[in-house]
């Protein structure tokens, strides 16, 4: 346990705990018990715990001497010094103590163990042992009356010693079972007590370093938004300059160029623009891998989507000699989406068919209405009657007559960073991130992305989005 | 008479490169490379629109745009921020202070005087 306590005490285990007689004991029935003891032998019993505290005190008639000479200021004084006596004396720890009082009373004094500690005493009187002559009382003060002194030591019980000291073992043999089933109680609480305690204590330890991973993890996330937004202007800035001035030199701004500088200048041009949408394609990636994607939902008619994205690759297309061509199959709905992030994965896609053709080949987006079931595990287990909850989807299929993708490439195109051959990067240009952010944003849509290709013959890449994919 | 257009940006190349564009359309062009510069001159002259890049040592372009919006002289000049944060936050923030458009960095000379041309003529 790491948990640092104030207070030690909670360390210590429940067996060295040291129990107090009141601790073991149920006072209530311990009480039935010793009554029950006086009332049979009438004999007065005190029983003290260790620390002097009176937990039984049953009078019997031998009292009423010890209360009438109590009521005399002289009396009061010796009877008081008396049940010091009684309460704080040493006693013998393997035995019986014996205790004769001034007025010659006497007392059997016993003590209570438990594992070899006094945890109280058992005070047993007074009584008048058999065959002994009682002292005559000293003079108490003015209205002492000696007579009613000697009536009250009448009543004082007389018994034989052994008598008592048989009732004291009898009595302490008595208290020892009940201290044995008490402890047992005692020490299973106080364990229960301590378990719980224990697993407060743990819990409570890693409640405070979940909120501590907590608060680290939401400051490092900020620190990342921060640190994106940062590396993003930092790399966009100098990029300004690099592109802005090759555009100038290539626009003879600064003197007219032979055909190998301004070979070079477009170059430069080009990589840097290539860097921009890298740096752009990361900032989108990280956008929506750390959940910071929000979509501006709109209905929108996906026929225009695809066109929008054709027209942005048609100046890409037209220098591959690549045809694009579009077929809407069935009457289109329009659908419930983010058009910019529509037509980003369509740009995309299209972009790549066109990338990857071979010269003269054709791009074909056919668009379709298709019903999927919703959720089919879910339904698979009820009767056919039930498994009418289907969605209606717009599937875009996007057919190229390019180079294809080998089958074990298929599931891996969608990973960031991968391209099909690391060399694809220097012929064909991009960043590797394109079908990444395309996968993610469709799944953000509620749709989804697959392939199917041909190797040498080309592939076709279905984008499925559902007509309204609900708040 | 020709309209005339303040520049300001810390990066000096990124000015030079916004005069030089802006020169061969025959705009006037006034550079200022921090923001206390462009406050004092826009404080002293007339502008038909400020070009204004956002993150400057010292007056950053938040605080050019809040406090000529604050001046009552040229509450109707168009800010536009040239700028590389163009995160959503910070677009939030340009426009909270004033900004009328923002152009992201790197641009090309067109976008540039698209922009240009679509303020001034307003």
């Amino acid at each position: 346990m790491s948990h640092e306590s104030p207070d030690s005490s909670q360390e210590i285990s429940v067996l060295q705990h040291n129990f107090k007689l009141e601790d073991l004991l149920d006072l209530e029935s311990f009480r039935e018990v010793c009554a029950g003891y006086s009332d049979l032998f009438q004999l007065g019993l005190k029983i003290f715990d260790s620390s002097g505290v009176k937990l039984v005190d049953i009078k019997s008639k031998g009292r009423d001497l010890c209360a009438y000479l109590f009521s005399f200021p002289k009396g009061k004084n010796l009877c008081t010094r008396e049940v010091v006596h009684i309460r704080d004396s040493r006693i013998s720890l393997d035995g019986l103590t014996e205790h004769v009082c001034f007025t010659g009373l006497h007392y059997v004094l016993a003590p209570i163990l438990h594992e070899g500690v006094m945890i109280g005493r058992v005070v047993f009187g007074p009584f008048v042992p058999v065959g002994y002559t009682l002292p005559s009382l000293p003079q108490m003060g003015e209205n002492f009356d000696s007579q009613t002194a000697s009536s009250l030591v009448e009543r004082v019980r007389k018994t034989q010693k052994q008598v008592v000291h048989k009732l004291v073992r009898h009595l302490i043999q008595t208290i020892e079972v009940m201290l044995y089933i008490g402890y047992k109680h005692a020490l299973t609480s106080r364990m229960h007590l301590e378990a719980a305690t224990s697993s407060y204590n743990e819990l409570q330890d890693k409640n405070i370093a979940l909120e501590e991973s907590y608060r680290r993890l939401k400051e490092l996330d900020r620190l990342k938004s921060n640190f994106l937004a940062n590396v993003s202007h930092e790399l966009r800035t100098p990029l300004t300059s690099v592109i802005g001035y090759s555009e100038m030199l290539l626009e003879g701004l600064a003197g007219d160029l032979g055909e190998e500088q301004s070979g070079y200048i477009k170059t430069i041009m080009e990589k840097g623009e290539q860097l921009l949408s890298l740096i752009t394609g990361i900032l989108d990636y990280s956008k929506i891998e750390s959940g910071n994607l929000s979509l501006t939902l709109d209905w929108t008619d996906p026929i225009e989507l695809v066109k929008s994205a054709i027209s942005t690759v048609l100046p890409m297309a037209r220098k591959h000699g690549v045809r694009v061509e579009v077929e809407p199959k069935d009457e289109i709905p329009r659908i419930r989406v983010d058009a910019y992030k529509i037509k980003q994965i369509l740009t995309n896609v299209v972009g790549n068919a066109v990338k990857f053709n071979r010269k003269d080949g054709k791009v074909s987006v056919r668009l379709e209405v298709v019903s999927a079931p919703v959720e089919p595990d879910l339904h698979q287990d009820l009767p056919a009657s039930f498994q009418r909850l289907e969605e209606k989807m717009i599937m875009i299929a996007i057919n190229d007559t390019g180079v294809g993708i080998a089958p074990e490439q298929q599931d891996r195109i969608f990973d960031s960073f991968y391209q099909v051959d690391s060399s694809s990067t220097r012929e064909y240009g991009g960043t590797g991130l394109g079908l990444a952010i395309a996968k993610s944003l469709t799944l953000a849509h509620g749709g989804s992305i697959t392939v199917n290709s041909n190797l040498g013959k080309g592939s076709e890449f279905i984008i499925s989005l559902p007509v309204d994919r609900g708040p | 008479m020709s309209k005339r257009i303040l520049v300001v940006d810390d990066d000096l190349d990124i000015v030079n490169l916004e005069e030089k564009i802006l020169k061969r359309e025959g705009y006037e062009v006034v550079t200022a490379t921090d923001g206390a510069q462009a406050l004092a001159l826009l404080s002293d002259q007339d502008f038909d629109l400020l070009l204004l890049d956002i993150m400057m040592p010292g007056i950053d372009g938040f605080e050019v745009s809040r406090t000529v919006r604050q001046r009552k002289t040229n509450t109707r000049l168009p800010v536009v921020f040239v700028t590389a944060k163009d995160d959503a936050a910070s677009m939030k923030e340009g426009f909270r202070s004033g900004g009328t458009v923002f152009l992201s960095k790197p641009f090309t000379a067109n976008q540039l005087l698209k922009v240009v041309r679509s303020m001034i003529d307003l």
